[in-house]
């Protein structure tokens, strides 16, 4: 008996050893980490014809009446609402995953086959998982705000409302008569603009400046679709250096007929070691920082997806949804209009909740209970139907104004065709690139201009990892505790002797550059590699080749596991030869 | 005497080649198809019409950038929308400084026969590719006009050499055009 088991843990040991990497023992996927970047600027670019099309998502924090926002633009604009939505599905569908998948060796429970998902299943532990949330700077978008005062001026091209907005289209010829003009009109203008927009100041040029409509509030903000002539898209960063916050990030997505590239700008790729796989790669916009950082002037993207544009088709305009307006124009009440609208997808963004709260106020007492108004908006006909027959007193004195034809039609402008025009999109362009940086204003000194090298290989948004984790015979000592070997994508290689730690806090990034390679897109040809830090991280890492142990001790279990075999293998020869 | 044969009508054949498709960087040149392309730039503030070549003044545009004005003069074809496609690029090196594709609604001809593009297209130059100085360097400029499913219709270049305008620009426009 005893024999027996010798030789089959001596067998697994071999097999395990060999297959370091791959999945025995127990499987466990499970740790699908996406990091959460809040990007200070969302810009979606298209090129049609000879029109750069540029949907903007504008973020602000403060009083409705300084909220400013100027752009410069070579040619007078058209202008028309977008909707968040759309920021919110394509950052869904792009988004960088790191996934790691954690194999167990020999671990309590031996060496079963399955499949645990964050922890919970039949070895003990499994992979950590974790979606965090990575706060990015918070700044203004392509443009500022704040107060100034200055005198007026004649620059006019053109003025008039869409959405929330009150806008106005300006000759650039003059720098004083342009912001006099704004400070006259209530359009506000940070102090520092003065400088930050002199680039932007030409015979020919032009700003298109926004603000909020009177009785609009910040809820109310909604993004802009500008289109202009321009043979490439670009990011007026110098200007927006003036309401920039530290390390603003900054997404970019192109549409076209390839993959999208900085032009004037680097490119860079992570060095992957450095992320925190194990606690669901919640370091990521650290390293985009350190990674960027390590480019000329800090002027670097990295590509975090390049590929089919169908990720996107039919999420924003599937068949069939918003309905047809003239039927939620003909609801008879307010819970059959709030029916129709969950019947047919309609989204509770702040559009919606917007368009909503001007004819169905949120009773006061749910307020004062603590329901927010999207909870308020998107379960409506709960709220209005069976909730106010159990509740009378909560609206008690409550009064709406039902206007059904007109909320259709509010919709129909601030939510339906903003959103059914921006799902076109994805039909018409067939690949999609996300492109992702951070700057700090003292680094905004350049423009990013994009440009199209379809020649390029796409690029998942889906990393993989394996964490193999060694249980030794004793049984594991949990999660925490227990050496294990990640391998990332890339292929390196990461020993944690003492386990991952992953309860302990702060993880230590291995020593060494962030960045994999730095390199120059062209509009053709393969990427240009100006600093290729493979052999640098190899290095860091201990050893050469594809890298190594952070401490070593999986090396040394290894070693003293091997070394008790032998033992135990000595002790049955020994055995046998006084049975025989 | 064989040989002179073979010499006397290889050139024949590239000096007709160079008559059908076009050689060197002359301003206007006999196209592949039955129309006429002539590439032009304009004056600062984007009118007029003159032949692309010589010297040029990049011209500041509102985003921060800098550029040629492109003007086109199209003979021989109907009016219709056709694929623009611009490739600029250095002429030292062949380094390429712009490539970028689009339509083109081309019009009606006037009297003589041409169309001319009404306003002047700001041909992108600055913010340069990383490296690639544009700054006193002579650009070949090229385009090529084709149909919706890529039959190639008119395709001409010219050469000129680019520089920063003087003044309050002068300064920013070589921080930007010189890579």
């Amino acid at each position: 008996m005893f024999r027996r088991i010798v030789v089959a843990a001596a067998a697994a040991a071999a097999v395990a050893h060999a297959a370091d990497a791959r999945a025995c023992g127990c499987f466990a996927m499970g740790n699908t980490a996406q990091p959460v970047v809040q990007a200070g600027e969302r810009i979606l670019f298209a090129h049609e014809g000879d029109q750069v099309i540029a949907y903007i998502q504008i973020k602000y924090q403060g009083a409705a009446d300084q909220f400013g926002w100027i752009v410069p633009l070579p040619t007078v604009p058209t202008l028309e609402v977008g909707t968040d939505q759309l920021f919110t599905m394509l950052d869904s569908a792009t988004l960088p995953q790191y996934r790691l998948t954690t194999n167990q060796q020999f671990c309590s429970g031996g060496s079963s086959s399955g499949t645990d998902v964050d922890g919970e299943g039949g070895c003990g532990f499994g992979g950590a998982s974790a979606s965090p949330n990575y706060g990015g700077g918070a700044g203004s978008d392509m443009g500022v705000s704040v107060s100034r005062d200055m005198a007026a001026g004649g620059v006019v091209v053109q003025q008039a409302s869409i959405g929330p907005y009150d806008y106005a289209v300006l000759h650039a010829d003059d720098e004083s008569a342009m912001l006099q003009w704004l400070s006259d009109n209530r359009y506000f203008v940070p102090a520092g603009t003065d400088a930050a927009v002199m680039p932007y100041i030409h015979p020919g040029a032009y700003f298109l400046a926004l603000k909020l409509k009177k009785g609009n509030d910040v809820g109310d903000l909604q993004p802009v679709v500008v289109k202009y002539q321009s043979d490439l898209p670009m990011i007026p960063l110098v200007l927006t250096s003036v309401a920039a916050n530290p390390h603003m990030g900054i997404q970019v997505w192109m549409l076209g007929d390839g993959r999208a590239i900085p032009r004037n700008y680097y490119h860079t790729v992570i060095n992957d070691a450095k992320l925190d796989w194990v606690n669901g790669s919640q370091n990521y916009n650290d390293v985009i920082i350190a990674a960027t950082a390590e480019a000329p002037d800090k002027h670097s993207f990295v590509t975090e997806y390049a590929g089919t544009s169908g990720v996107m088709q039919g999420q924003l305009d599937a068949p069939g949804r918003f309905g047809v307006q003239s039927e939620l124009a003909a609801s008879a009440t307010d819970v059959e209009f709030a029916s129709y609208m969950q019947q047919h997808q309609f989204p509770f963004t702040a559009q919606t909740v917007a368009v909503l709260q001007k004819y169905i106020p949120e009773p006061t007492a749910l307020v004062n209970d603590g329901i927010q108004p999207p909870q308020f908006y998107s379960n409506l006909s709960y709220w209005l139907g069976s909730y106010r027959q159990q509740n009378p007193a909560d609206f008690s004195g409550w009064t709406e104004n039902f206007q059904p034809v007109m909320m259709a039609q509010d919709l129909q402008d601030r939510v339906v065709t903003p959103t059914l025009a921006a799902g076109a999109l994805f039909s018409q362009f067939p690949y999609l690139t996300r492109l992702y940086t951070t700057l700090s204003p003292e680094d905004m000194n350049k423009d990013p201009v994009f440009s199209y090298n379809p020649g390029l290989k796409d690029w998942s948004n889906v990393h993989n990892g394996t964490l193999t984790y060694h249980c030794g015979f004793f049984g594991d000592r949990g999660v925490l505790n227990t050496a294990a070997t990640l391998r990332t994508e890339t292929g390196w290689v990461i020993d944690y002797p003492n386990g991952t730690g992953a309860a302990n806090g702060a993880f230590t990034p291995p020593g060494g550059p962030s960045s994999q390679r730095i390199e120059i897109l062209r509009e053709e040809g393969n990427p240009d590699v100006i600093v290729d830090n493979t052999s640098s991280i190899s290095n860091s890492l201990g050893g050469g080749g594809c890298g190594m142990a952070v401490g070593g001790r999986a090396s040394r279990q290894a070693v003293g596991f091997f070394g008790l075999v032998a033992v135990l293998g000595i002790v049955l020869v020994g055995r046998r030869r006084r049975a025989s | 005497m064989r040989t002179l044969l073979f010499i006397a009508a290889t050139s024949a054949l590239i000096a007709l080649s160079c008559a059908l498709v076009g050689c060197g960087g002359g301003s206007m040149q006999p196209p592949p198809g039955d129309a006429m392309l002539a590439l032009g730039t304009a004056a600062s503030d984007g009118s007029g019409f003159v032949p692309l070549g010589g010297d040029t003044t990049l011209v500041p545009g509102a985003q921060g950038g800098f550029h040629v004005w492109m003007k086109y003069r199209i003979e021989g074809m109907a009016p219709e929308t056709v694929k623009v496609h611009r490739e600029s690029r250095r002429v030292s090196d062949d380094a390429l400084v712009l490539l970028t594709d689009g339509t083109l609604d081309v019009g009606a001809p006037d009297a003589d026969g041409w169309w001319e593009l009404p306003t002047a297209l700001p041909n992108f130059m600055c913010p340069t590719p990383i490296g690639i100085s544009v700054i006193d360097q002579r650009i070949d400029f090229e385009v090529t006009l084709s149909t919706p499913d890529g039959t190639e219709l008119a395709k001409s270049s010219a050469e000129a050499t680019v520089h920063c305008p003087d003044g309050d620009q002068a300064a920013f426009c070589t921080k930007i055009c010189s890579g």
